[in-house]
């Protein structure tokens, strides 16, 4: 009996105190990592929003490429409140259509701008750059986007 | 007998609430987490989802001579025609590459019909004419509407099983604009289009996502 509490001693309410403070140090980092994992996965869907708008844009050039009525000039379209608002501004192409289907958050903002311009000593290849960019709610600063770029010939083949 | 110290009462009762606030509150943190984490796996999967169909209906598109919308029992179904030569160019099962029949006068290619690829809700069974809640591809090749036996099955489940490969997905919408060669669709998928998320006997979880993609994509071998 007297050699089993030789030299043993308990924990001190200092040493419980540190361990609360680095307790609650890591707890307060894993909400962090999973709060910041959540927005990164709305950004991921805007990205692939993003990208489906691009596409389309680069679509519609296509389809007016194909009918021989491609032409340059500059198109903005901005989608917002949850894509129930769509504003178009510069040059519309006939095969244009206004997105439609887009669920992006009632906050968010999408801005399409798609570039058409003809090719230095060409006189039918045709550049088409179709670029979306958006707001990021804090999570990183400035805005994010993507951007498609290729060659098309008007008419094509 | 060698002077031992043991703790205090008070030092004993405040240790006690130190510890009972900090294992509540761990307890709550891994809760939360835990949950967050199913949603978080809920989300992608419904994206996923999405984005793997978009991503299919708009290659088949793309390389269609001819795309339709049809009206079925329970939505409007996606046709596509697709080129009767179609090759497989790097040998991994998929067809890749379309060539033209013979090449015209002005240098047009000239694609001939091959399979009809058609997309649409139907129930288990695959019949076009039946209305359900089962997402299905078919192959033919003639205009006729997609039979039971021409559903492919290996598409519709995953493999080795019966579960839905697509059991997400929800809303499929087609429409066709044939002076410019456009196909416009709509996949929207839910996380509350599945069963395992009701409990038997229990409250349906509130929390759900909905992901919507809109793609329009110009067919591109119409000659």
């Amino acid at each position: 009996m007297k050699n089993r509490h030789k030299g043993r001693r308990g924990t001190t309410l200092a040493e419980l105190l540190i361990a609360t403070v680095f307790t609650a140090a890591a707890a307060a980092s894993i909400l962090g990592a999973t709060t910041f994992a959540g927005k990164r996965s709305q950004i991921s869907q805007k990205r692939s929003i993003g990208f489906a708008l691009a596409m389309d844009s680069i679509e519609m050039a296509r389809a007016a490429a194909k009918a021989g009525v491609l032409s340059a000039g500059t198109r903005h379209v901005t989608i917002s409140r949850n894509g129930s608002t769509v504003t178009t501004a510069g040059t519309a192409l006939p095969s244009d259509r206004n997105p439609s289907g887009i669920s992006i958050g009632a906050e968010a903002q999408l801005h399409l701008t798609r570039e058409i311009s003809l090719e230095p000593g060409t006189t039918d290849l045709y550049r088409v750059k179709a670029s979306v960019s958006w707001n990021t709610f804090g999570v990183t600063t400035g805005p994010e986007g993507v951007q498609i770029e290729t060659l098309m010939r008007n008419p094509c083949d | 007998m060698t002077r031992t110290k043991a703790f205090t009462l008070v030092e004993t009762l405040l240790a006690s609430t130190l510890s009972v606030f900090v294992v509540g509150a761990l307890v709550g943190v891994y809760g939360f987490v835990t949950t967050r984490t199913m949603h978080t796996f809920s989300r992608t999967s419904v994206e996923l989802q999405a984005q793997m169909l978009a991503r299919e209906l708009a290659l088949h598109c793309s390389e269609a001579t001819k795309c339709e919308a049809v009206p079925g029992p329970t939505s409007t179904a996606l046709k596509c025609t697709i080129p009767a030569i179609v090759i497989d160019v790097n040998n991994d099962g998929e067809l890749d590459e379309c060539r033209p029949n013979k090449i015209r006068a002005l240098s047009y290619e000239q694609y001939d019909p091959g399979q009809r690829v058609w997309f649409y809700f139907s129930d288990a069974t695959g019949d076009f004419s039946r209305p359900g809640t089962v997402l299905h591809k078919a192959i033919r090749m003639d205009d006729a509407a997609p039979t039971a036996s021409d559903s492919v099955a290996q598409w519709r489940t995953y493999p080795g099983g019966s579960l839905g490969r697509w059991s997400l997905v929800t809303t499929l919408q087609v429409s066709v604009d044939t002076t410019w060669k456009l196909a416009t669709f709509t996949v929207k998928a839910s996380s509350l289009n599945r069963a395992e998320r009701v409990p038997a006997g229990g409250t349906p979880d509130t929390e759900k996502y909905d992901h919507t993609i809109t793609r329009t994509v110009a067919w591109r071998n119409s000659r």
